[in-house]
C-alpha cells in the first residue's frame, strides 16, 4: 500500500503539489488524470520515492520511503516514465534483464515478461530499432520482470505511443497486476482510465480536486467543465470527448 | 571436444593480440629504423611502450565512464575539455612551484602537479555538466559545445601561464601541448598512470552491471535499484584523475578516449563489464600504434608529437561516426 500524507512538492522553488492526501491499496488500480501541468507526473514520481517532498510523507506499507535503501525500494516498487530511455545498444531481452539489477537473475521471469507483453519474437532485436510504442512495451516488460505479483507499479502515460491493440493488451496486463498488487497510472485518455481504474484522482494546479470511482466521476457535464471540451458517453458508459463540437 | 568462444571472449582475445603486436612493433621501431635496439636504448623504448599503453588505456576507460554516465556517445576527456582543464591545472602548478621555489622533480614531487591537474579537470567537468545537463539529462551537443569552449579557454590560459615560467622549467612546451609520450618519464608518474589505468579498468569491470543500468534514465535507474548520483561521483572522480595523470605524463592527447570505447563496442557488444576491459585494451593498442606510426615518420624536422597522429586519424573518424556511426543510434526510439 502507498499512502501520501500532506504531500507537498516544490520544484525550482515553485509548489507543484500542495498537501496531497491519497492512498493506493493492494488489489486496486488508480488512474491520475487532469490537464497539463496539473502535477500528475510529479505525484507519481513522488510516490515512487524519486522526488523528496518539501513537506509531508510518502509511506510504503507504513514505512517512509525516504528511509528505504534504493535496492530495497526496487524490490517493492517499479516506475515507468512516459518516454523510457536506454542509451546503450542493448537487445530487447538485455533491456528487460536490467529490471533484475537489484535481484537475483531469473530467466523464467524474463521469458514470462517477454511472453506476456508479446515481445518474445522481438527478444533479440536491438531496442533502438523498435518504435516508441514497442519501447514502451519493453519498459512494461522490464518492470514485470522486476517486481513481485503484489508489488507496486507506478506508470506515467504508459500507452501514449502505443497503437490501440498494444494499448489494450498492456491495459489488461496492468489490470491483471492490480488483482494482487498496486497500479497507479497517469493517463490522459479517460476511456483508458475508466477501463483500467477502480479509483480516479483528478488533479488541477497541484491540488487533488476530485476522487472517486470512474463511473461516478466521469459525468459529461463535470468533465466538460473541467477540461473545456464537450463530452458524451459511449454505449458502455465510457467518456468520449466531442472534439470540434 | 570443440570449444566455442563467445563474442566477448573472441573480441577480448583479438584486442589483447592487437595490443601485444602493437607493443612489439613499438619496441622494434626506433628513430634508427626497424630492429631490436641496442642495450642502451631498450630502456627508453620500454618506457615509451609502457607510457603509451598506460596513457591510451587510461584515456579510453575515462572516455567509457564519461560516455556512459553522461549518456553521451560524443564524450571523452579531450572533447569535454577535461584534458585542457588538467593541462591548465598542471601549468599553474609548475608556475607556482617555480614562483615559490618548490622542487617538483621525482618522488613525491609529482603529487602537486597531478593534484592541480585533477582539480583542473574536475572543475572543467563540473562546469560542462552544469552547462549541458538538466535534471540528470544531458543534451549531447550542449555538453560537447560547452567542452569545446572551455577547452579553448583552458588552452589559452595554459599558454598564458606557461609564458610566465622560465623556458628551462617548462621543457618542450609545444610538444607537450600536442601530446607526446616521453621516453624517460619520472618513474613515479609512469607507475601512477599505470596503477590508475589498471584500477579504473578493474572498477569498470566490477561495476559492469551498474554501468549497464546507468544507460537508463535517472528515474528508471533508481527504480531498478541504482543510485546514479553515487556512481557518478565515484566514476567522474576517476575520470578526472585519469585525465590528470595522462596530461601530466603525456599532455592532452586527442580522440583516443573517444574512439577506443566505440571500437571496443563494435567488437564486444554493449555489456559494460567486458567493455571496460575491451576499451582499456583498445586504448592501449591505439596509442601504441599511433606512437609507432609517429616514430616511423620523419618529415624532416624530427618526429611529430603523438597527439598530432591521433588527431589526424581520430578527427576524421570522429566526424564519420558522428555522421553515421553508433552515435545516431543513441538518440532514442525511431518514432511510431
Amino acid at each position: 500500500m502507498i499512502r501520501c500524507t500532506g504531500l507537498t512538492v516544490a520544484l525550482s522553488g515553485r509548489v507543484v503539489l500542495d498537501a496531497i492526501d491519497v492512498e493506493a491499496r493492494r488489489g486496486e488500480a488508480i488512474a491520475i488524470v487532469g490537464r497539463n501541468a496539473a502535477g500528475k507526473t510529479t505525484l507519481v514520481r513522488a510516490m515512487a520515492g524519486l522526488i523528496p517532498p518539501a513537506r509531508g510523507d510518502v509511506l510504503w506499507d507504513g514505512v517512509n520511503v525516504s528511509s528505504l535503501h534504493v535496492r530495497v525500494r526496487a524490490q517493492r516498487c517499479a516506475f515507468v516514465p512516459q518516454r523510457p530511455q536506454v542509451s546503450a545498444r542493448f537487445s530487447v531481452r538485455e533491456t528487460i534483464e536490467l529490471g533484475r539489477f537489484a535481484l537475483p537473475p531469473n530467466p523464467q521471469r524474463i521469458a514470462a515478461a517477454l511472453d506476456r507483453t508479446g515481445l518474445d519474437l522481438l527478444a533479440d532485436r536491438p531496442y533502438h530499432e523498435l518504435s516508441l510504442g514497442q519501447q514502451q512495451r519493453v519498459a512494461l516488460a522490464r518492470v514485470f520482470a522486476q517486481i513481485a505479483d503484489d508489488g507496486c507499479l507506478l506508470v506515467d502515460e504508459p500507452f501514449a505511443a502505443m497503437d490501440l491493440g498494444e494499448a489494450d493488451r498492456c491495459l489488461k496486463l496492468l489490470r491483471e497486476h492490480a488483482q494482487r498488487g498496486v497500479v497507479v497510472a497517469v493517463l490522459h485518455d479517460l476511456a483508458q482510465a475508466r477501463a483500467l481504474a477502480d479509483q480516479v484522482w483528478l488533479l488541477d494546479a497541484g491540488n487533488l480536486i476530485a476522487r472517486g470511482r470512474p463511473t461516478d466521476l466521469f459525468q459529461p457535464e463535470f468533465l466538460a467543465a473541467h477540461f473545456g471540451v464537450p463530452f458524451g458517453l459511449s454505449a458502455d458508459g465510457a467518456p468520449v470527448p466531442r472534439f470540434g463540437g | 571436444m570443440s570449444m566455442r568462444l563467445t563474442r566477448a571472449q573472441r573480441g577480448l582475445a583479438i584486442l589483447l593480440g592487437a595490443v601485444l603486436a602493437c607493443a612489439a612493433l613499438r619496441l622494434l621501431i626506433g628513430s634508427g629504423g626497424f630492429g631490436w635496439p641496442a642495450d642502451a636504448v631498450v630502456r627508453y623504448r620500454v618506457n615509451a611502450a609502457l607510457g603509451a599503453a598506460a596513457v591510451g588505456s587510461a584515456l579510453a576507460i575515462a572516455g567509457l565512464f564519461l560516455q556512459v554516465l553522461l549518456r553521451n556517445p560524443l564524450a571523452s576527456p579531450f572533447v569535454l575539455g577535461l584534458s585542457s582543464g588538467a593541462g591548465f591545472g598542471y601549468m599553474v602548478a609548475l608556475f607556482l612551484a617555480w614562483r615559490f621555489g618548490i622542487e617538483l622533480q621525482g618522488g613525491l614531487g609529482i603529487g602537486g602537479p597531478v593534484l592541480a591537474a585533477t582539480v583542473g579537470s574536475l572543475a572543467t567537468l563540473a562546469i560542462v555538466w552544469r552547462l549541458g545537463a538538466r535534471g540528470g539529462t544531458a543534451d549531447p551537443l550542449a555538453l560537447v559545445l560547452a567542452g569545446v569552449v572551455l577547452s579553448a579557454i583552458a588552452g589559452a590560459g595554459t599558454t598564458a601561464v606557461q609564458s610566465l615560467v622560465p623556458a628551462g622549467l617548462r621543457g618542450d612546451f609545444l610538444a607537450w601541448m600536442m601530446g607526446r609520450i616521453p621516453e624517460s618519464p619520472p618513474a613515479g608518474l609512469l607507475v601512477l598512470v599505470i596503477v590508475l589505468a589498471v584500477t579504473a579498468t578493474a572498477i569498470g569491470a566490477a561495476l559492469g552491471r551498474a554501468l549497464d543500468v546507468a544507460s537508463l534514465s535517472d528515474d528508471e535507474a533508481a527504480s531498478v535499484g541504482l543510485s546514479l548520483a553515487r556512481l557518478r561521483i565515484v566514476l567522474f572522480g576517476f575520470a578526472g584523475l585519469l585525465a590528470a595523470g595522462t596530461v601530466t605524463l603525456a599532455g592532452p592527447i586527442a580522440f583516443v578516449g573517444l574512439i577506443a570505447p566505440h571500437a571496443a563496442r563494435m567488437l564486444l557488444g554493449p555489456r559494460h563489464g567486458t567493455l571496460a576491459i575491451g576499451s582499456s585494451l583498445a586504448g592501449a593498442g591505439l596509442l601504441l600504434l599511433a606512437d609507432t606510426v609517429r616514430q616511423s615518420v620523419d618529415l624532416g624536422a624530427g618526429r611529430l608529437p603523438v597527439g598530432v597522429v591521433t588527431a589526424i586519424v581520430g578527427g576524421p573518424l570522429f566526424l564519420v561516426l558522428l555522421r553515421r556511426g553508433p552515435f545516431v543510434q543513441w538518440e532514442g526510439g525511431r518514432g511510431a
